[in-house]
């Protein structure tokens, strides 16, 4: 079962109506050993690699933009989703407690030590955290575990504008979205600056 | 997530190193320049993964 999830990108002016007129760039994941060696011309955000919305929160986009420019602009579209493909740090208890493990695992810990030489948790962006989802990833399509993943969803942490750092509640909730095909349709807001 | 098998027989597939996930791990390791034993380093180019949409 699918279901229809609106989600808030904040970006530059310029790059909104880039947007608007040409659809959002084809969302590519690099190969994983290039994630693995930091070679990548991205860096990974902190739910890996994929187009970043939060969602059913403008306001919370708007922050997030604002931290880079003043002329920002938030577009505002929809997903569908069926769950049984997203990747779910939100209320999965599953899908928490197994990629737990599969951290936690004594046999990866050399992988990870090599993986921390090309990554750091940074307080804008998890960049280790997002590297580690994407090697989590492939070995779940690998062993054929799962159908396919779709997005990857979880609480966000993400410093705003105007807000204080220490906070280790949540602002809401932040999706990865790993394939174009599951972007429906588009609109536009003009952020008003401040907001 | 849907799992497309039970959630044991998942963590138990994904806990163990398979001997080509050892492989391909080290070759990586290799790459980071870690230090490996001589055995680590006989292992064939060909095993990085696309997860390409």
């Amino acid at each position: 079962m699918s279901t229809m999830i609106t989600l808030y990108h904040g970006t530059t002016n310029t790059r909104a109506h880039e947007i608007i007129q040409n659809g959002f760039d084809e969302i590519r994941i690099p190969r994983i050993d290039q994630v693995m060696l930091g070679k990548s011309k991205r860096r990974p955000g902190s739910l890996g690699y994929g187009l970043y919305g939060f969602q059913d929160d403008a306001g919370l986009a708007t922050k997030f933009i604002n931290k880079f420019t003043q002329n920002g602009m938030i577009v505002q579209f929809q997903v569908c989703l069926g769950f049984a493909c997203v990747l779910n740090f939100v209320d999965s208890l599953t899908d928490m407690q197994l990629f737990s493990q599969w951290q936690a695992d004594d046999r990866r810990q050399r992988l990870f030590k090599g993986l921390k030489q090309q990554y750091q948790n940074k307080v804008s962006q998890a960049e280790l955290d997002g590297a580690m989802i994407e090697i989590y990833i492939v070995e779940l399509l690998r062993h054929r575990l799962v159908e396919r993943i779709d997005a990857v969803c979880s609480a966000t942490h993400t410093v705003l504008a105007n807000q204080p750092n220490s906070q280790r509640l949540p602002k809401g909730i932040e999706y990865a979205i790993r394939s174009n095909n599951r972007i429906q349709r588009m609109t536009i807001q003009i952020v008003k600056h401040g907001g | 997530m849907k799992y497309l098998k039970p959630i044991d027989e998942v963590a138990k597939e994904l806990a163990p190193f398979t001997d080509e996930d050892q492989e391909r791990y080290l070759k990586l390791l290799a790459a980071f320049g870690l230090p490996l034993n001589e055995a680590d380093l006989k292992v064939d180019d060909g095993h990085s993964q696309s997860v390409e949409n």
